[in-house]
């Protein structure tokens, strides 16, 4: 198989001596190399290419390096010779300090709004969790449906088998995440915990920092010991590090445990953020009265993780896969069931797409003020180069060879660049503090977390160094490229057209990323002001969400239902309060639940006889506490209670589906099952809602009365009918009056929890719209800076126009459509990239997908009219010449 | 200078035991390091050249062009030992097996 054709053209990038000298040699090398890899396969190929593009990459470096560096000489001479470079730089740079701060700050921007993301993005995805080792040997294992969709969690028992099976060298532990309530002082609070099993600890291979971890013999199932592991954090700020607490008590969810140990510093689990406060036996994070669960084959609860040594990703798959279906025939599944493994990232695999996705948005945004910033110095630099003109040409002309010139310039823009990388790294510094500060309104123990290590500064450092040389090379080689004598005579036929053209490119460039910038900000600010105004199918205003996890206190079903009546009938009493609901999965508060209702008689496939729902239990109060007005039939009664005939309210969406055009009211389906689930009579229809994010389309949804079945976690919604001061606390102590034990998990005004899914097009917005403003402001700079170029440059040919008597105001409109053609060409090109963008932001945009003439034109116009300020000046300046000076110059 | 000269990072002695053997041409010295399968990575074209150029400086390694029986075709750079480059490997060799002399009890 041929060569691949990219790696003969590269070596047109390279000094023509070093291709005279290497290229066919390197040619051969390359060919036989990819001869050998081509009998080898596909794989193989693609190694060798990308060591080939690595290895063509490193060389052309040096070549070029070398080549700057002039004929040989001696190594020492080397880095004199950069000193004195940079030393020289240097000098000309502090001779202009306001330039130098100004350019540093701008190229600081640039470089801190990339780095800061990326050190997100390394914090989330790449550092490894503290007290973990080895990742790279980590696997995560989920199981797949029966459609091929994969991520789902394994029963107790289908992970004794696979942990059992998986023969040596992987070892497999399970955990679950569960709703806490801790007393670690007088009352108790929510968190989250995590169940493990025994060997969780020592697969992830985390060591205790006192005490001991849990280990195999504490898990023991249903008759697992009780016993407790806390993390650091939470031993030195909740028992100030008393370092006699191992044998302690600690309540956990009303039962007592005793405090094994405590884990080492920083570790808080293998979720990237996720900081457990505390550990136990994963067969005790269930309640009691719920532990049957732990012989159930098909209640799925349980996530995997585990530690693969010698065996590679398909093995243990093909492993796995075939334990997970021989079980599952033995317990009856019809099907082959087959498990998905994958390498382990701290991101969860459920999530990491949509993370990547924001933090690619981010990161684009990030990138086009940072081409911004260094398109505008890079003009900048042009025209220090030109106002140079005279210094170079001479030094030229003396003999200096052209790359030792080019070095000097190179120089400059290299250190003005690295001044620039270390102003963004403190930039990103600050900015990464800022934003691990983001607190959540639930009780879930985030930790975020994003250093600026090596890794991060080695981006910073890599960008400001590729940047500077990218950007400064361009002006470097085009102010050492004009004709001697004419920068000499210091005019002539037309010396700086290249320049001109170079500056034009460059402005055109940031115009162009600006009106990207601009219009995205517009896109976000649009889709956030109609998320606003999005008809929910509820109204959230004035309303609070109370939520309480009763599993904590494992409440019986009588138990949730006595307490929520208790509760609502305490709460209307409250100042304030109009109407009271109560309901499990309160709608855009990033949680739902999902079962399958099915019509009898009708073929079994989905869409057709039976039907994917989300669904809650709901209170009869919870209709009215939303505002939800019931379109046909009848809301819930307290008449629909346990023993009552099964009742469902079904929204207008699932009705129109399974009743095209007819009245559902009145008709039975059946519930939970794809196939001979109890039947349910539908009693009323409510209009459709958004209940999971705003963007979402229609969803089918039902809801069911909290009576006739068994929430384990409620959240109450208070309708108040004005702003009651204090009003969380009251709320506190309604709860505590009834039993002090119970811990709440949510406290909140009900637009704030929505306000939290609207948090990711909040910062996108606020990012792109504050960059857009950067954006304008810098390329405004950048037109005016091109503009003023053109007038000096053209001096002669506009006074000789005016000296023949063309009307100042031709002159005029010369300069000013030479701006015009610049802002409109970047223009175009700015709203074609953010069209083409914005389908790919659909998910950010609450349904908004195109870029509406609407913003086209506004985006338009300000760059416009902040263009024709940009212009005005140079025009006017060019009109008022005198023509008879402007001639005698000459 | 010498001492600096002559003193061998363990890629360069590879590479220039490859040529012990007789003159290679750089696409020979590449094959070669690949079979003698040595653990070390593979090297790209343009780094193995960057190495052979280093080793021609120091006087350890020469080159020469040699036009092979296709005439059309460029010629061939054929690298071998100098008399300094031969001692080199030669002291080089007898320190490593000095040195696999001491620790051969871990061998048994």
């Amino acid at each position: 198989m041929q060569l691949p054709a990219w790696y003969r053209r590269v070596f047109g990038w390279y000094p023509s001596r070093f291709r005279r000298d290497a290229e066919p040699e390197l040619i051969e090398m390359a060919e036989a190399e990819w001869l050998a890899a081509s009998r080898r396969g596909r794989w193989a190929r693609v190694r060798v290419a990308t060591r080939l593009a690595a290895d063509h990459g490193v060389t052309l470096v040096r070549a070029w390096l070398a080549e700057l560096a002039g004929p040989r000489v001696a190594r020492a001479g080397w880095a004199d010779r950069y000193r004195e470079d940079f030393r020289y730089a240097w000098r000309g740079l502090s001779r202009t300090p306001g330039f130098l701060a100004v350019a540093v700050a701008i190229i600081g921007l640039g470089v801190g709004a990339t780095t800061t993301i990326i050190s997100v993005g390394n914090g989330l995805f790449l550092r490894v969790p503290a007290g973990i080792a080895r990742a790279d040997e980590l696997v995560t294992v989920h199981e797949q449906s029966r459609d091929g969709s994969s991520f789902h969690s394994f029963s107790y028992l289908d992970y004794r088998d696979l942990a059992r099976e998986a023969g040596d060298g992987i070892q497999l532990a399970a955990y679950n995440m569960f709703a806490a309530s801790v007393v670690y002082g007088a009352e108790p609070e929510a968190t989250l915990g995590l169940g493990v099993t025994g060997n969780y600890f020592s697969v992830l291979g985390a060591v205790p920092h006192l005490g001991r971890l849990l280990a195999p013999a504490d898990d023991q199932g249903a008759g697992s010991a009780r016993v407790a592991v806390l993390s650091y954090g939470t031993w030195q700020r909740r028992f100030a590090a008393d370092s006699s607490l191992v044998g302690r008590r600690l309540t956990v969810n009303g039962e007592p445990y005793t405090i094994v140990g405590i884990a080492e510093p920083g570790f808080g689990g293998h979720v990237a953020a996720f900081d457990s406060e505390v550990w136990v036996p994963v067969a005790l994070s269930l309640g009691p009265s719920r532990r049957a669960v732990l012989d159930q084959r098909r209640s799925s609860w349980l996530e995997i993780i585990g530690r693969a040594t010698g065996a590679g990703l398909p093995a243990v798959t093909t492993r796995l896969s075939a334990i997970s279906t021989e079980t599952g025939r033995a317990a009856g599944l019809d099907w082959d069931r087959t498990v998905d493994v994958r390498r382990y990232s701290p991101v969860p695999a459920q999530i990491f797409l949509p993370i990547l996705g924001f933090l690619g948005l981010l990161l684009l945004l990030g990138s086009l003020i940072l081409l911004i910033s260094s398109t505008n110095i890079a003009g900048v630099m042009v025209a220090r180069a030109v106002a140079r003109g005279r210094e170079t040409a001479v030094r030229l002309a003396i003999g200096a060879n052209r790359w030792v010139v080019i070095r000097h310039l190179l120089a400059e823009n290299l250190l003005l660049f690295l001044f620039g990388g270390v102003a963004g790294t403190a930039f990103a510094w600050v900015a990464t503090r800022l934003i691990s500060r983001i607190e959540l309104p639930f009780p879930v123990p985030l930790r975020f977390e994003f250093p600026v290590d090596g890794r991060v500064l080695a981006v910073a450092f890599g960008v400001s160094l590729l940047t500077g040389i990218g950007f400064g090379l361009m002006p470097a080689l085009q102010a050492t490229r004009a004709s001697l004598a004419g920068s000499l005579r210091d005019h002539g036929s037309d010396p700086g057209a290249g320049r001109f053209r170079l500056r034009a490119v460059l402005v055109t460039a940031q115009v162009a990323a600006s009106a990207l910038l601009i219009v995205v900000a517009s896109l976000f600010v649009r889709a956030l002001d109609r998320a606003q105004r999005l008809d929910l199918g509820f109204e959230p205003a004035n309303v609070r969400v109370v939520g309480i996890e009763f599993s904590v206190l494992d409440y019986q079903a009588a138990e949730v239902r006595a307490f929520a009546a208790a509760f609502e009938e305490r709460a209307r009493t409250l100042p304030g309060v109009r109407q009271v609901g109560a309901t499990d999965v309160p709608p855009l508060t990033l949680a739902n639940q999902t079962s399958v209702v099915s019509v009898e008689g009708r073929p079994r496939t989905e869409g057709v006889g039976y039907f994917g729902v989300d669904f809650a239990r709901v209170t009869p109060g919870y209709f009215g506490a939303l505002s939800i007005p019931i379109v046909r039939g009848r809301g819930f009664s307290e008449e629909d209670r346990s023993g009552a005939p099964a009742v469902m309210v079904i929204n207008e969406a699932l009705a129109g589906r399974l009743w095209p055009g007819e009245d559902p009211v009145g008709r039975v389906i059946h519930w939970g099952q794809i196939e001979g689930g109890p039947p349910v009579t539908i009693v009323g229809v409510v209009p459709t809602g958004k209940y999971r994010s705003l963007g979402e389309d229609p969803r089918d949804a039902v809801f069911l009365p909290a009576a006739q079945d068994q929430p384990r976690r409620l959240s109450f919604v208070l309708k108040t009918d004005r702003l009651v001061p204090g009003f969380s606390r009251t709320v506190a102590e309604a709860v505590r009056a009834l039993d002090p034990n119970l811990a709440i998990a949510t406290n909140d005004a009900y637009p704030d929890l929505i306000g939290l899914s609207l948090l990711p097009s909040r910062i996108a917005a606020w990012l792109a719209g504050g960059f857009a403003l950067v954006g304008l402001v810098l390329s405004t700079m950048g037109l005016y800076g091109v503009l003023s170029y053109l007038v000096v440059r053209r001096r002669r040919e506009l006074g000789i126009r005016l000296a023949l008597g063309a009307e100042a105001g031709l002159v005029r409109r010369l300069v000013l459509r030479e701006g015009v053609r610049l802002t409109v060409v970047g223009l175009g090109l700015g709203v074609g990239g953010a069209m083409l963008l914005a389908r790919a932001l659909r998910s950010f945009l609450f349904g908004l997908d195109s870029v509406d003439p609407l913003v086209v034109m506004g985006a338009s116009g300000l760059l416009l009219a902040a263009a024709a300020l940009a212009c005005d000046l140079p025009a006017r300046r060019a009109a008022a010449m005198d023509p008879v000076e402007v001639l005698r110059d000459d | 200078m010498t001492t600096d000269r002559l003193s061998l990072g363990a890629r360069e002695f590879e590479i220039l035991v490859t040529l012990v053997a007789g003159p290679r041409h750089g696409y020979g010295i590449m094959q070669e390091l690949r079979e003698s399968d040595s653990g070390g990575r593979v090297l790209g074209p343009g780094t193995l050249y960057r190495v052979l150029r280093d080793l021609a400086g120091r006087g350890l390694i020469t080159s020469v062009d040699v036009r092979e029986d296709d005439p059309g075709g460029p010629p061939r750079r054929y690298y071998r030992l100098t008399a300094l480059g031969q001692r080199a490997v030669a002291a080089e060799a007898r320190r490593l097996s000095g040195l696999l002399e001491r620790a051969r009890p871990l061998l048994q």
